[in-house]
């Protein structure tokens, strides 16, 4: 049986790839969104956060040779360097006129400086980070087509990372805080509350999420110093096309273009690339602040 | 006469700009910056002046640049190497492709404002950056294009440019002499104070009866223009177009020299673009990894020195201007935000 010329198992393979990949949008996504929501700064050098997480976990990987633990301590690692980015530099820019920009600018000058310190450390070649032995072959086998255990694992991780992520934000205190922060950080702040300590963990969130997603996408490809630029690109349509300010519009924008990526690479690969651009284009003239949008925040 | 002269000058320095023009090239190859990098540093002068057109005076954050500097150097390249066209009808038509593409561009990143509009620009910046790399056989992907063949002038008078770095120089100075007079024609009018007037406060600027939106769209058409004649003398220029041309580095980098000369500066551009190339020229030949340095500075100039070089410059020099100036100028000028836009 087949359906526009591709049998219905690549099809279904297709689709449970597109399904991984947006997972990993969504976990950078959501990072990106907080901190855009809470602190009004675009990150720029996001994609560079993650391609630390994926060094990280190298190194810990080469160090120990345990995965898990790799798991557990590549975005404690690269988080904890976030907060100090936010101590260090970022903290300058609040308050200025025209922070936003400032802030995109900044984050900028770090994307073209880290990758050129990773290059220093670890030399221009990628590095392979192998999947762990626990996770090696395949879950099942579809006509001729195999559905990796290793994707399985991440759509797994995923679910448990977001609920959590919800549940932090949405029935805390310290998330209680983030939200009202978010609305009206002047007032959160006369009601004695430290925003600027808020501010610094809320950027180590976003950038411990990034690394995660680092570090679970390493063994599926080269870790290499440029591995944040394309997907830095990828995640702001996926914002872009979600819209920002919700928690829902980062994962259904991340499942969107997840899928879009995946299927169009088996229909008509030459287009792939280009396609994630038209569809950011077209919701755009048809709904101008993404499908989740909350009104008004775009400015 | 001479005291005459002076204040003639003082008034308009676009003679003494004219004159230094003239003269670069044969005191260049004296100094650390060859005629090559002169020529190269105007180029990219234009190309931030351009890009500060956007984000200087009228406070349009672009990353997207690349796209408009890269189709404008392809489409130069193209007609130069498959339809062996002039260099002047390969220039105008670059320069041409660069509006076009900031039509496109603008018409839709415009739809929104600030950090999205940035968002946006540097999102379908990489349309035609895959373009180029999709069309393999027409553009040589990421090879770049090269077949360019020996380039001369032919209108108004017979110059050949190939191996005259000399000429070279002289045609890239009369073209980018001409877009600098056009550009300040343009800043001193109605329009580049209506362009000023949205920089500083859209809602008021809107308030004020003006069509914002319109004179943004305008404004980001220029900067595509300007942009469009950049891109298409680096084709004339280098006889080949690297992809790099059309990627989302290049948008960085027209940043980072608007940013590091000082945005909003019309002289500022220029010295970015010169310092950053001579930077780049000392650096990467001795230290391989130097993109930690740009990036360094980067951070650096956006923190402690948010007006630039020239910005800064004029700063104390203003402040030092003694009470001849007025009490008022004369006074520091209250810390300066770390804003792209501060300096008019």
């Amino acid at each position: 049986m087949t359906f526009l010329g591709f049998p219905l198992e690549s099809w279904v393979a297709q689709l449970y790839v597109g399904l991984v990949n947006g997972c990993v949008f969504i976990l950078l996504a959501l990072g990106l969104s907080i901190i855009f929501g809470l602190m009004g700064i675009v990150n720029f050098a996001h994609g560079v956060f993650y391609m630390l997480g994926a060094y990280a976990a190298y190194s810990v990987i080469a160090a120990t040779g345990s995965y898990w633990l790799a798991l557990a301590a590549a975005p404690l690692i690269v988080g904890v360097l976030g907060l100090g980015v936010e101590r260090g530099i970022i903290r300058r820019i609040y308050g200025v006129k025209n922070a936003a920009f400032a802030g995109v600018l900044v984050t900028y000058g770090l994307s073209i400086l880290l990758p050129d310190f990773v290059r220093m450390l670890y030399g221009r070649p990628g590095k392979p980070v192998r999947i762990p032995p626990e996770l090696t072959g395949d879950l099942l086998t579809i006509g001729g087509t195999k559905l990796g255990a290793y994707r399985l694992f991440i759509l797994i991780v995923t679910a448990v990372v977001v609920p959590l992520l919800w549940l932090l934000l949405n029935k805390t205190n310290l998330g209680l805080v983030i939200r009202a922060g978010t609305s009206d950080s002047l007032m959160v702040q006369a009601l004695g509350i430290n925003v600027s300590r808020v501010w610094t963990i809320t950027f180590g969130l976003g950038i411990a999420l990034a690394a995660f997603a680092g570090v679970v996408t390493a063994p599926m490809l080269a870790v290499s110093p440029e591995m944040g630029g394309t997907i830095l690109i990828q995640c702001f349509i996926v914002v872009v096309i979600g819209g920002m300010g919700s928690f829902a519009g980062p994962i259904v924008g991340g499942l969107i273009i997840g899928q879009v990526l995946s299927l169009t690479s088996m229909v008509y690969d030459v287009l792939a690339d280009v396609i994630i651009y038209v569809a950011m284009a077209a919701v755009l003239l048809l709904r101008p602040r993404g499908l989740f949008g909350v009104e008004g925040i775009e400015d | 006469m001479a005291a005459g002269a002076l204040s003639l000058l003082r008034r308009d320095r676009a003679p003494l700009v004219a004159l230094l023009l003239l003269v670069a090239p044969f005191v260049a190859d004296r100094t650390p910056l060859y005629t090559a990098l002169l020529t190269e540093a105007l180029v990219f002068g234009l190309f931030a002046l351009a890009f500060d057109i956007a984000l200087g005076h009228s406070g349009m954050l672009s990353l997207g640049h690349s796209a408009l500097f890269g189709v404008a150097s392809y489409t130069t390249g193209l007609l130069l190497a498959h339809r062996k066209w002039g260099v002047g009808e390969s220039v105008l038509a670059g320069m041409l492709a660069g509006l076009l593409t900031a039509a496109v561009m603008g018409g839709l990143a415009l739809r929104k404002r600030g950090v999205y509009f940035a968002m946006l620009t540097l999102a379908l910046s990489q349309i035609p950056f895959f373009a180029v790399r999709m069309t393999l056989d027409i553009t040589g992907g990421d090879d770049g294009l090269s077949g360019i063949p020996k380039l001369a002038l032919a209108f108004p008078f017979d110059l050949p440019l190939s191996k005259h770095p000399r000429n070279l120089y002289f045609f890239v100075a009369a073209v980018v002499g001409l877009c600098m007079l056009m550009v300040r024609r343009i800043l001193r009018s109605p329009f580049g104070r209506a362009m000023r007037a949205v920089r500083e406060n859209e809602e008021r600027a809107r308030t004020c009866g003006y069509d914002t939106q319109r004179i943004k769209l305008i404004a980001f058409l220029l900067s595509g223009l300007f942009a469009g004649v950049a891109g298409a003398l680096l084709t004339v220029l280098l006889e080949f177009v690297p992809i790099e041309n059309v990627h989302w580095s290049m948008s960085g980098t027209v940043v980072i020299m608007a940013m590091f000369g000082g945005s909003g500066t019309f002289a500022g551009p220029f010295v970015g673009s010169t310092v950053f190339l001579w930077m780049k020229d000392y650096l990467s030949k001795r230290i391989e990894f130097w993109e930690v340095f740009v990036g360094g500075t980067f951070i650096i100039i956006v923190l402690f020195l948010p007006e630039g070089i020239v910005g800064t410059l004029k700063r104390h020099l203003r402040a030092r201007g003694g009470p001849a100036a007025g009490t008022i100028a004369a006074s520091p000028r209250p810390r300066a935000p770390a804003s792209p836009t501060s300096e008019p």
